[in-house]
């Protein structure tokens, strides 16, 4: 993966609402599962599967944008 | 059965589906192309994801299923080894009854006699051929490893290589050429009245000297018969020596049998199965006999030593007689001007004739038969603190730049690629240290790159740990293993490895050259970003 991406990516992550991120960040970087993630943020386990579904689809958003921005 | 929704390929793809959820989901994806493709898209998505976030700049080495089957294959193999090697030391610690030790392949004798008579039965057509094969084996090993390695150098740092290049152009036109004289055939003679003037080598099924050599003799050949005189050295790698004639220099032979009933004025150096010295031969110097049988009837000038199975002293030696021997007899007829040290196994086993006049000391030193290192459990406990102290360098070395431990192997070519780059710089960095410092104004730079290389040496092992141990505990699921347990199987795998009886030494140095390689490589990786940082 080039630098440049993985830049855009994080930078991408960084910007969304925390609702969204935390979870992702929970379950891509710590490797947490579902259930882990429930427990840790005291939330529903199916919350958490739509929190992370919602994130990805804004991450796709934002990255598809930014990326008709540069070009 | 219609399509499921995006969220629930979703939940599929992190693996979060509850069981029956699952059967349907891959049920219906057995009939429906579109979210095949769809949970593709999603797997893929993750995997982006998981790169972005975690440090690693690709997918470490992923050892395939196979590859995990077969290294716990020679796992097992490696304890048949060792078994194996203990068991041979057991055998060879028990001697057998002097006739029969020809043939017992457990005892010295039986083994160099082994290896002669194999060696010479495969290579019939003479000793040269066995030359030519160990030197296009080696060639085959290490000219590709140097190619490529060169190759790797010349495409980074084009500027290094024609300074060097350089410099072993003139190392090499500056050595004089050897001015040899070659002469091949079945026979190679030099005939009573011919004087070979310089260098003489003589390859052939037989080889005889008549004349004179003026310079060295390499003979090569099934025998070799030196009834002439030669005025230099004299190499020798025949099935049967016999030299009548006089040998001024030194004598280095490489045989199966060796007769020395002529003269020769310098050392003796014979690797061999059976030397005779007869009566009327004469040595002026020292005699060191590797081999399983040495008769010594002649006369020694200086020392004899010899590392045999069985050693018998008849004649005359100078000074002192030295023997590492399973049978050594000395007989009534003998003198020797020194001292007579014998190394064996059984006091018994040393039979000295009182008549033999002895100026000096008679010494039995009992020797040991050496027990196999792997049944002493001092070598573990070694290896054990040795592996713990690799282990905690490895720890702190990789928390302290995560980097370091990035390094990837996507194919064999990658892999040859390092290890011909670890062997560059394994070979090249101390001729390197040594040409810099000769100039003293390069002394620092040269001992620090030499510190550097010894570290770099030491940190070798565990640089293929980390590797090992992250592609052996990947989990198929795409993410990498932690790191202290990386470290600790990669480098039990390496240890082990290492340690196997008969391949180790090959093993170590692999490890060490792909050890160099990637340390390089991924230094350099650090180098190149500094502020890199989660």
């Amino acid at each position: 993966m080039a630098q440049e991406e993985r830049d855009a990516v994080r930078a991408a992550i960084a910007a969304l609402p925390e609702r969204y991120r935390v979870p992702l960040v929970l379950r891509y970087y710590s490797e947490l599962r579902y259930e882990e993630i429930a427990a840790t943020l005291n939330l529903p386990r199916n919350t958490v599967a739509t929190l992370i579904f919602r994130a990805k689809q804004e991450l796709r958003r934002v990255l598809a944008h930014g990326k008709e921005k540069r070009a | 059965m219609s399509c499921f929704t995006e969220l629930t390929y979703a939940i599929h793809a992190d693996g979060e589906l509850p069981p029956e959820q699952t059967r349907a989901v891959e049920l219906h994806l057995t009939g429906c192309a579109r979210c095949r493709a769809l949970l593709e898209a999603l797997r893929a998505e993750n995997y982006l994801l998981v790169a972005a976030l975690q440090q690693t700049e690709a997918e470490p080495l992923a050892a395939p299923a196979r590859g995990r089957a077969i290294f716990w294959a020679a796992l097992g193999l490696l304890g048949l080894a060792v078994g194996l090697d203990a068991v041979l030391s057991w055998l060879s610690e028990t001697p057998p009854t002097g006739a029969l030790a020809w043939l017992n392949p457990f005892s010295l004798a039986g083994r160099v006699s082994l290896f002669f008579n194999s060696l010479f039965y495969f290579f019939k057509g003479g000793a040269t051929m066995l030359l030519s094969g160990l030197l296009a084996v080696s060639l085959f090993v290490f000219g590709p490893l140097v190619v490529v390695g060169g190759l790797h150098l010349v495409r980074r740092r084009p500027r290094t290589v024609s300074v060097l290049v350089s410099l072993a152009l003139i190392l090499l036109l500056a050595v004089p050429g050897m001015a040899a004289e070659n002469r091949k055939g079945r026979t190679v003679t030099v005939g009573a009245n011919e004087t070979v003037d310089g260098t003489l080598i003589a390859n052939g099924e037989t080889v005889i000297i008549d004349g004179t050599v003026n310079g060295d003799l390499f003979a090569f050949g099934r025998r070799v018969d030196v009834r002439g005189t030669v005025k230099g050295s004299t190499f020798v790698w025949a099935q049967t020596l016999s030299v009548e004639g006089e040998t001024q220099g030194n004598l280095f032979a490489f045989c199966q049998t060796m007769a020395l009933r002529g003269a020769m004025g310098g050392n003796l150096y014979a690797f061999l199965q059976s030397l005779q010295l007869g009566s009327s031969g004469r040595v002026a110097g020292d005699v060191t006999v590797f081999g399983a049988e040495a008769n010594l009837d002649g006369t020694i000038g200086r020392d004899a030593s010899t590392y045999s199975s069985a050693t018998e002293v008849r004649g005359t030696i100078g000074r002192n007689l030295t023997v590492h021997t399973d049978q050594l007899t000395v007989l009534g007829s003998a003198t020797i001007g020194g001292n007579v040290t014998a190394h064996l196994r059984r006091q018994e086993n040393a039979h000295i004739d009182p008549g033999a006049t002895i100026a000096g000391k008679t010494e039995t030193r009992l020797v040991q038969p050496r027990k196999t290192r792997y049944a002493r459990p001092r070598f573990y406990l070694g290896e054990a603190v040795s592996l713990a102290a690799a282990f905690l360098t490895g720890l702190v070395l990789f928390w302290l730049s995560p980097t370091l431990l990035a390094g990837r192997m996507e194919s064999a070519g990658a892999f040859l690629r390092t290890a011909a780059l670890g062997f560059a710089v394994l070979v090249a960095t101390p001729v390197a240290v040594l040409i810099v410092g000769i100039t003293l104004i390069g002394l620092p730079v040269a001992l620090l790159s030499l510190a550097l290389w010894l570290a770099a040496l030491y940190l070798a092992k565990i640089f293929v740990a980390g590797l090992l141990g992250q592609a052996l505990l990947r989990p198929p699921t795409g993410q990498t293993a932690s790191l202290s347990l990386a470290l600790l199987v990669g480098l039990l795998v390496v240890f082990v490895g290492m340690n196997v009886p008969y391949v180790g030494g090959a093993m170590k140095f692999v490890v060490i050259v792909l050890g160099m390689g990637l340390a390089v490589l991924q230094v350099r990786q650090l180098a190149r970003r500094p502020a890199a940082s989660a």
